[in-house]
């Protein structure tokens, strides 16, 4: 096991992050550990892992899909718009949404042969005026509070309807990539476009797939965060995308393609989310929550580029 | 008779000692009680003095308080309620991100019995029985001030109250940029109904982006603008450069701004803006803590306490408006 | 992936232009000028000077941050999120030196582009980090740094505004618009016709042969994020000259503004194709339109919608243009 870590300086350090940033906060303020604190890191964590996810998806294919925030925002409003009477149709339209446009971004990069990266800077920036458009100036909300709380209920203290659903879905997917054919598909596109063509995988149907599931997981999300707030506005989700890039490539995707599980983004989104929690519990101010968010990405970067790789070879020229 | 004197001197003397004790600790129960003030981050400059001035009046009022900032994010702020309700503070004090995405994480503190205090938005007061009091700004009489201002610079400049005016907002979705938009628009139909609103663009609390939307309008509508409502004077500045680069003179317009910021205060001694509503994060900082000592001394509170909101203008603006101390 | 196209060529000079590379970027050209003249026919006061100049004034900025951002792209590290913090502190450092005068407040701010930009640079070219990420942390870094040295407060500059904010060469064309010509003019002879350019472009194309080639790659990526650095910082002053005023919120959405105008005008998001000229289109491009939306005072959330479909179009558009024909 340790010549796993060896070999992989990235997951090593995303390790030592989180159990030295656990100790840290802890003993610098004992509630860390309380539950109430590890459910609100549940409800961070649910928030941004289900957009990291689907992000991960996309770059496993080799793509980026840079419309994730924006789809948060929109598939809330969709959610509470269409949702007030039966909660249901409102989430089943918003899961429709987020798989349509996901659809749409995929058939745009297979179809154009345009950088993905492209093709959903143009979607991302349509679905934030989308979004304004929905509000209608004035936000949605949603009066069903029987609703709202039993999305805040907390289950063994810890959990939530929002974190349970979000583990969830990353076991299945990590279980997808493992043993389905599509699963292998993805990462088979992402290592090597042509010789995963070549050898038979189905490149279209993963890209297409990464795509769908990006768009869905980021409505689901969306409308999760907006049922447990019983409020959509065309504000929220600004901060996730950069975010939710930094917990993926902390995680261990590669930018390149065919790197990386989601079990990996997990533990990076739970590094961002410890991160942050810890900080808000010691009342740490806006400048010095900027610079540790910041140089803690700087060190990930590091030990992934150049001084790990050297770290690598010095231990493989033992 | 000297057994009762006696009693009925000693009666008074406890009785008074006993008042006095009362009295003492009517004024002191507020001193080191935990509280936490979930506010806004300092990216946002009246938040940054806000922040600045809250914690130093609730340590002169001997209150532990522990400050958590957002950037702006209602999730994030959700969260952070969590957080707060699991370290049982004495009190919670919430600045809202958005007011009715809040609603769930109060009926929660509500639950955990922890007294909420808010300050700066206030939400639909329809749910007021979630929080103690409600102290600080009053955004949408802050619009209404700013449409009275408007009509006063007409009656001042000797411009007859009838053509357009324009309007640079705040962030679209915003719970201030609605309150004062909802204020100036139903007070200036009401002062000055000949006066159309011409056209709303938002300037996102930006000069830059302010500037570029006021010279769309301009462009367009030219002379018939007579006036523009900057709903904050940040805001304004940039106006005045667009208006000066369309060869429009503001010191012939109504120009009205809001906060009565340094760059106001410039821009109106310069004669340029014609005036400010104030808001001054002092004032709603001091209201804050206030109303947390309030609490602590068990006195009457009212459900909501809004800070003043003097209208600005040449005249006043030195008396009025105090330089935002640096910390 | 090959660039050849089976259709007949077009005749003469114009061939060149309708080339399946620069298809996207001539459309864009040909596009910006319709749209401007349609607007000067229909909506009034459209072809004033004061007009202009504010096309001007918001194209200069994003166009001199694209600028510096295309030379990140077109080496190959797809693109930089740092340039709206530097932006935002280079807007606070020109107010605070305001007293040396404009040269000197550029200068300073210049140099703390360069100084962020050289460290970003070190960190991706030298260093060999994953280059989005390492821009992410800077962005993150250099706004914290940013925050605590402002307080997150506005910075006023005394006096009234100088030349660099407010002068003209031209009515109509004001000085900010010349400086992002020359810049333009600067990077375009530097990227087409020096050494150190052409090895930017063709890190941007195949990175592994360049190397293989002995081209000195890395520096040229240290290089290109000193350009970044600067050319975000010089959009900041810029700002801070025209309102007199520097603070955190400067520079808010240049990052995607910028990546925008640069992958409108033509420039690939892969790296080694499009010029400097492309980024100047479709800044210009972006900055007209934007112009129609508001001078037609078209609600916020329409603008948006207008400005994302332009984005999908205008590549769209360029990615069929130039495809092979099976």
């Amino acid at each position: 096991m340790f010549r796993q870590f060896a070999d992989n300086p990235l997951m090593l350090l995303r390790w030592l992050l989180l159990i030295a940033m656990g100790l840290i906060f802890t003993l610098a303020n004992s509630y860390f550990l309380a539950p109430g604190n590890l459910y609100s890191l549940g409800e961070s964590f649910s928030l941004l892992g289900l957009v990291a996810l689907g992000l991960a998806l996309t770059m496993l294919v080799g793509e980026f899909d840079l419309s994730g925030g924006a789809m948060v925002a929109v598939s809330g409003l969709i959610m509470l718009k269409l949702g007030e009477s039966n909660a249901f149709v409102g989430l089943a339209a918003a899961l429709a949404f987020g798989a349509g446009v996901g659809a749409l971004n995929g058939l745009l990069t297979l179809r154009l042969q345009v950088s993905s990266l492209v093709t959903t800077l143009g979607v991302m920036i349509l679905l934030s005026g989308f979004a304004v458009w929905l509000e209608g100036g004035q936000g949605v909300s949603f009066s069903n509070y029987d609703l709202t709380d039993a999305f805040n209920a907390s289950w063994l203290s810890v959990l939530s309807p929002r974190s349970v659903i979000t583990i969830a879905l990353f076991a299945a997917v990590g279980v997808a990539l493992a043993i389905t054919r599509l699963g292998r598909d993805i990462i088979a596109a992402g290592s090597h476009r042509k010789a995963a063509t070549m050898s038979g995988a189905n490149v279209a149907s993963a890209v297409l797939s990464a795509f769908i599931a990006s768009g869905l997981f980021a409505a689901l999300a969306g409308a999760l965060l907006a049922i447990t707030l019983g409020r959509a506005s065309s504000t929220f989700g600004a901060n996730l995308l950069l975010q939710a890039a930094s917990a993926a490539i902390l995680g261990g995707i590669a930018l390149s393609g065919g790197v990386g599980r989601p079990f990996g983004v997990a533990i990076g989104v739970l590094v961002l989310c410890v991160l942050n929690n810890g900080l808000g519990l010691i009342g740490a101010s806006s400048p010095v929550v900027m610079l540790l968010n910041g140089a803690v990405l700087l060190v990930a970067v590091l030990v992934d580029g150049a001084p790990g790789q050297w770290l690598r070879r010095s231990r493989a020229a033992h | 008779m000297k057994q009762t004197l006696r009693t009925a001197l000693g009666t008074l003397l406890t009785g008074s000692l006993l008042a006095l004790a009362g009295a003492a600790s009517a004024e002191g129960a507020q001193e080191g009680k935990k509280v936490i003030f979930l506010g806004a981050d300092d990216i946002c400059e009246y938040c940054a003095v806000y922040n600045g001035q809250i914690r130093k009046l609730a340590a002169a009022a001997g209150i532990d308080l522990e400050v958590v900032t957002n950037k702006f994010d209602a999730a994030q702020q959700a969260t952070q309620i969590d957080q707060a309700i699991a370290k049982k503070p004495d009190a919670i004090l919430l600045w809202t991100i958005d007011g009715t995405a809040l609603f769930p994480s109060m009926r929660k503190v509500k639950r955990a019995g922890i007294p909420l205090l808010l300050t700066d938005v206030q939400p639909d007061q329809k749910m007021d029985d979630l929080w103690v009091q409600y102290s600080g700004g009053n955004y949408e009489e802050q619009g209404a001030k700013a449409a009275q201002l408007m009509v006063k610079a007409f009656d001042d400049k000797g411009m007859e109250k009838k053509g357009g005016v324009i309007l640079i907002t705040g962030i679209i979705g915003q719970a201030q940029t609605i309150s004062m938009t909802k204020g100036f628009t139903e007070t200036l139909a009401k002062l000055a109904p000949d006066l159309t609103i011409l056209g709303s663009q938002p300037g996102n609390w930006d000069t830059g982006t302010s500037t570029q939307a006021a010279a769309g309008l301009f462009t367009k509508y030219g002379d018939q603008i007579k006036g523009v409502y900057a709903a904050e004077d940040i805001m304004m500045q940039g106006v005045l450069i667009a208006a000066e680069r369309a060869g429009m003179d503001p010191t012939k317009m109504a120009m009205i701004g809001g906060g009565c910021e340094p760059v106001g205060i410039q821009n109106i001694k310069s004669g340029k803006q014609y005036g400010t509503v104030l808001q001054s994060p002092v004032d709603e900082a001091t209201y804050a803590v206030q109303s947390l000592t309030d609490y602590f001394n068990g006195k009457e509170m009212a459900k909501s306490h809004y800070v003043p909101h003097p209208m600005v203008t040449a005249a006043n603006v030195d008396q009025v408006c105090k330089p935002w101390p640096k910390d | 992936m090959s660039t050849q196209s089976r259709s007949a060529p077009l005749p003469g000079p114009l061939s060149g232009l309708f080339a399946p590379a620069r298809v996207q970027a001539t459309v864009i050209q040909i596009a910006t000028v319709a749209m401007f003249l349609l607007a000067c026919l229909t909506v009034d006061n459209y072809a004033t000077a004061s007009n202009i100049a504010s096309i001007l004034y918001a194209a200069s900025t994003v166009g001199i941050a694209a600028v510096g951002l295309a030379s990140v792209t077109i080496s190959g590290n797809l693109f930089a999120l740092s340039l709206g913090s530097t932006a935002a502190f280079a807007s606070i450092i020109y107010i605070q030196l305001s007293g040396l005068g404009v040269i000197g407040a550029l200068l300073g701010s210049l140099a703390l582009g360069v100084v962020f930009g050289l460290i970003q640079g070190i960190v991706v070219g030298l260093l060999r980090c994953n280059a989005i990420i390492t821009t992410i942390a800077a962005s993150s870094l250099i706004a914290g740094l940013a925050t605590a040295f402002s307080g997150g407060r506005t910075v006023l500059a005394t006096g009234g505004p100088s030349w660099l904010g407010n002068g003209a060469i031209l009515p109509g064309i004001p000085w900010q618009a010349v400086i992002f010509l020359v810049v333009v003019v600067v990077a375009e002879l530097l990227l087409q016709r020096s050494r150190t350019g052409w090895e930017l472009r063709l890190r941007g194309t195949n990175p592994a042969a360049a190397e293989l080639a002995g081209l000195r790659t890395r520096r040229v990526v240290v290089l290109s994020y000193v350009l970044a650095g600067a050319g975000a910082a010089m959009a900041g002053a810029l700002i801070a000259a025209q309102s007199g005023t520097g603070n955190m919120r400067v520079g808010a959405d240049l990052d995607f503004s910028a990546i925008a105008a640069m992958l409108v005008g033509g420039v690939a998001i892969s790296g080694g194709r499009g010029r400097i000229i492309d980024v100047a289109a479709g800044t210009l491009f972006l900055a007209v339109l934007t112009n129609i939306l508001l001078v037609n005072n078209f609600a916020y959330e329409v603008q948006l919608m207008i400005k994302g479909l332009a984005v999908l179009v205008a590549v769209t558009a360029g990615a069929l243009l130039s495809r092979k024909k099976r």
